[in-house]
C-alpha cells in the first residue's frame, strides 16, 4: 500500500483488533464529539447570521447533499478500511448511472429495475478492480488512477457527452419530502446504507476482517483470513455503492450529466475521514461519516447563507476543511498519549 | 550503478520500451496525416510537452521521498493568480517571475511543515491544501482572466533556438538540474534514502523532516514554473490553470516507472514519458480523433507501464538480485534509475 500513514500501533497490535482498544475507542468518540460540537456551532451561529439557513427550502437542499455526499463517502469508505483508495469512485457512478439513465429513457425500463442493473454493473467493475488489487502488485492507487481516465473517457465515448434527462415519475423523488415536506426522501434510503454499514462492520465476519487486513494484512492472512476474496468483496461494494450515490445524485438534480464524478474523488475522502476512517487502514466510524457528511453540507450551506461572494466560497470550504483535519490530528494524538 | 549519462539512461529498460513507444508512434502519425511532421506540429508537439513534463516532475519529486502532492495544480493556479496581480500592477518580467515564484515555494513550505510536523499522510492535507489555493486564486482574480500579461514573458514563449522551443529547453533545463541533484548532491541522496526506506535512513543520520519539506518546496516551485509557462504559451493568465493536472501529474512519473512508495526517482525517463502522453493526445487530434480517446488510452497506458515495470522487477528479484531488499522496498536497492 503506497500511503503510509503513521502506524505504529498496527505494527504490534494483535491481527484482529479487539473491541476493547481503548486508545481506538477513546479516540473515536473524541472525533464524533468534537463533530457534534462543530455541528451544534455552525447551526447556532448561521442560524443566527445566515439569511433563511432554517427555511423550509434550505433544509430539503442540505438534506438532499447529505444524502448523495453521504454515499460517495461511504464508496471510499469501505475501500480505505482494507489501508486501499479508490480513485475511480466518480467514473464508477457515472458509467453506472448512465447506464441506468439509458435503460429508463431509451428502453423504458421502471427506475427501479434500471437501478437495480446499475448498482450490479457497478458491482462488476468494482469486482474487475478488486481482482487486479487482489492478485497483482500494482497496487490500488495505480490501478484506480487508471480506470477512472478509462471509464470517464468510455462514457464520454460511448454517450458523446449528451445529458440525459429523466423521466417525470423519477424527478418527482428529488422534490419529495419524508414525513415532513423539508425532510427529502433521499435521505432515508441513505441512512438505512448507513445502518446496513454500520451493522456489517461491527457484528459480521465481513467487517472484522476486513478491519484486520487494514490493520496489519499480513497477521490477518496468517491467521486465516482470506484476504483475496475480502478484497474483492470489499471493491464491489464500493462499486455498488457509486452506483446508488449517482443515482441519488443524478434524481436531485433532475438529469443525467456525463460530467457527474468529476468532482467525486475529494468529497469521497473527506467525509469518512472527517469522521475519523483512518486511511492507513483498520478503523471506520460509519457515523462519523454520517457527522462528517451533515457538518461539511451544512458549513457549506451556512456560508452561501450569510452572503459569502460565490469566488471566496472555495476558500472558505478549503480552509475549514483544513482546519478540521489538524485539530482531529491533535485531538488523536492527545487521546493515544 | 558504474555506468554514466547516456549509457546509464539507456540502460534503464523503462526509458528504452519509452523511447520506442515515442519513436514507434511518431513513425506511424507521419505516415497516417500529412501535418504531424511538419515544422509547425512539432514546435507545437514541444510546448504542450515541456508543460507536461515539469508538471510530472512536481509529482515526481514528492513521490521520491514517499509523499503525494494533490495541490500541484492548485499551487499552479495561485501562482498563477500572482502572476495577474503582478501584471495588472504593470510589473516587470523579474518581478513577475518572482512573484509566482515565491507563491509556489511559500505554498511548498506550508505543504512540508504539515506533513512533517502532523505525521499526517501528504495525500490527505495537500488534498485539503489544494482546495486553499484554488479557493485563494479564484478569490483574488474573482475567476476572470488577465491579459496581457508581459510581453517579454510572450516572446519568450513564441520563440525557439535552434528549431526547439525555449519553453522546451527550459524543460530539459529543469530535468538535467533534477537529475544532476539526485546523483550528485547530498540532499538528493538523503531524499531518495528517505523515501526509500525513512527509519533506515533517519537511523543513518538524515532528517526525514527536512526531505520531505525540501521536496515539497522544489514541488511547488515547479508548480510555479509550469504555470508561468502556461502564461507565456496562451498569453494570458487563466484561473483555470492547473484545474486538469490531478491525473497528468501522476501518469507522467508512473508510467515513467516511480515508484509510489518512494525511494526512486526517474527524472529522464519522465521526460520521456511526457513526450509519449503528448505526442498521442496531439496524434488523436490530428487524425480526428475524439478527444476523450485520449482519456481513454491514457488509463490503458498507465496500465501497460506498470504491467512491464512490474515483470522486470520479478525478473530481477527472480535473479536475486533485490533478493535482500523487502518486497515494497525495492526502490531502496534500485536508487535512481535515470
Amino acid at each position: 500500500m503506497a500511503i503510509d500513514e503513521q502506524s505504529t500501533a498496527a505494527e504490534t497490535a494483535a491481527a484482529v483488533p479487539s473491541p476493547t482498544d481503548r486508545f481506538a475507542w477513546r479516540s473515536m468518540l473524541r472525533i464524533e464529539a468534537a463533530l457534534v460540537i462543530a455541528i451544534a456551532v455552525t447551526w447556532a451561529a448561521f442560524g443566527i447570521v445566515g439569511q433563511g439557513f432554517f427555511s423550509q427550502y434550505s433544509i430539503f437542499q442540505v438534506t438532499q447533499v447529505i444524502a448523495s455526499s453521504l454515499l460517495i463517502g461511504f464508496a471510499q469508505m469501505v475501500v480505505l478500511v482494507t489501508g486501499r483508495l479508490n480513485l475511480a469512485v466518480g467514473g464508477i457512478g457515472v458509467v453506472c448511472i448512465m447506464l441506468a439513465g439509458s435503460l429508463m429513457t431509451a428502453m423504458g425500463l421502471p427506475w427501479a429495475v434500471a437501478l437495480l442493473v446499475s448498482i450490479l454493473a457497478g458491482a462488476l467493475i468494482g469486482a474487475i478492480i478488486g481482482l487486479l488489487e487482489a492478485n497483482t502488485r500494482i497496487g490500488s492507487f495505480v490501478i484506480t488512477l487508471a480506470s477512472l481516465s478509462i471509464l470517464t473517457g468510455g462514457v464520454y465515448i460511448v454517450t458523446r457527452a449528451q445529458p440525459i434527462s429523466l423521466p417525470a415519475d423519477v424527478r418527482a423523488l428529488g422534490a419529495a419530502g419524508f414525513v415532513s415536506p423539508s425532510v427529502s426522501v433521499l435521505l432515508v434510503p441513505a441512512l438505512l446504507i448507513a445502518v446496513v454499514l454500520w451493522y456489517l462492520y461491527s457484528m459480521t465476519p465481513f467487517g472484522r476482517q476486513s478491519k484486520a487486513i487494514g490493520f496489519n494484512e499480513r497477521a490477518s492472512s496468517t491467521s486465516g483470513v482470506r484476504v483475496k476474496g475480502v478484497l474483492v468483496a470489499t471493491f464491489m461494494l464500493s462499486g455498488a455503492l457509486c452506483a446508488i450515490a449517482a443515482f441519488i445524485q443524478s434524481v436531485r438534480v433532475g438529469v443525467v450529466l456525463p460530467s457527474l464524478g468529476e468532482d467525486w474523488v475529494i468529497a469521497s475522502f473527506i467525509v469518512p475521514v472527517l469522521g475519523g476512517t483512518a486511511l492507513s487502514g483498520g478503523r471506520i466510524s460509519v457515523g462519523g461519516a454520517v457527522l462528517g457528511a451533515i457538518f461539511l453540507t451544512s458549513a457549506n450551506t451556512g456560508l452561501i447563507s450569510v452572503g459569502l461572494p460565490s469566488t471566496w466560497l472555495i476558500f472558505a470550504q478549503g480552509a475549514v476543511l483544513l482546519a478540521v483535519i489538524l485539530i482531529q490530528a491533535f485531538l488523536r494524538k492527545r487521546a493515544t498519549r | 550503478m558504474k555506468d554514466h549519462g547516456l549509457r546509464r539512461i539507456l540502460s534503464s529498460r523503462q526509458a528504452l520500451y519509452i523511447l520506442a513507444a515515442n519513436v514507434l508512434l511518431a513513425f506511424v502519425l507521419v505516415l497516417v496525416t500529412p501535418t504531424f511532421g511538419t515544422p509547425y506540429n512539432a514546435y507545437v508537439l514541444l510546448k504542450a510537452t515541456s508543460i507536461s513534463v515539469v508538471v510530472g516532475l512536481a509529482q515526481l519529486v514528492v513521490l521520491s521521498v514517499g509523499q503525494f502532492n494533490l495541490s500541484v495544480g492548485g499551487l499552479a493556479g495561485l501562482a498563477t493568480a500572482g502572476v495577474a496581480v503582478a501584471a495588472k500592477a504593470g510589473a516587470p518580467l523579474a518581478v513577475i517571475v518572482l512573484v509566482a515564484l515565491a507563491v509556489g515555494v511559500l505554498g511548498g513550505v506550508l505543504n512540508g511543515l504539515l506533513v512533517a510536523k502532523t505525521g499526517l499522510s501528504g495525500f490527505i492535507l495537500t488534498l485539503a491544501t489544494g482546495g486553499v489555493f484554488t479557493g485563494l486564486n479564484y478569490g483574488i482574480t474573482q475567476g476572470a482572466p488577465t491579459s496581457p500579461v508581459s510581453t517579454a514573458l510572450e516572446q519568450f514563449g513564441v520563440g525557439q533556438v535552434l528549431f526547439v522551443p525555449n519553453l522546451f529547453w527550459l524543460a530539459l533545463l529543469v530535468a538535467a538540474v533534477l537529475a544532476a541533484f539526485y546523483r550528485w548532491a547530498p540532499a538528493g541522496r538523503a531524499w531518495l534514502a528517505t523515501g526509500g526506506n525513512a527509519e533506515a535512513a533517519e537511523l543513518s543520520g538524515v532528517s526525514r523532516g527536512a526531505s520531505v519539506v525540501g521536496a515539497y518546496v522544489v514541488s511547488g516551485a515547479l508548480s510555479a514554473v509550469a504555470a508561468l509557462m502556461v502564461v507565456s504559451n496562451i498569453k494570458s493568465a487563466q484561473p483555470e490553470t492547473g484545474n486538469t493536472w490531478l491525473i497528468l501529474s501522476f501518469t507522467v512519473p508512473i508510467i515513467a516507472g516511480a515508484l509510489l512508495s518512494g525511494g526512486n526517482a526517474p527524472v529522464f525517463t519522465s521526460v520521456l514519458a511526457a513526450l509519449l502522453v503528448t505526442m498521442i493526445d496531439n496524434g488523436l487530434t490530428l487524425v480526428n480523433v475524439d478527444a476523450y480517446w485520449v482519456t481513454l488510452l491514457q488509463g490503458v497506458l498507465i496500465f501497460i507501464a506498470v504491467v512491464v515495470t512490474r515483470s522486470r522487477a520479478r525478473r530481477r528479484a527472480r535473479w536475486g538480485v533485490s533478493a535482500l531488499a523487502a518486497p515494497s522496498r525495492q526502490g531502496a536497492t534500485t536508487g535512481s534509475s535515470a
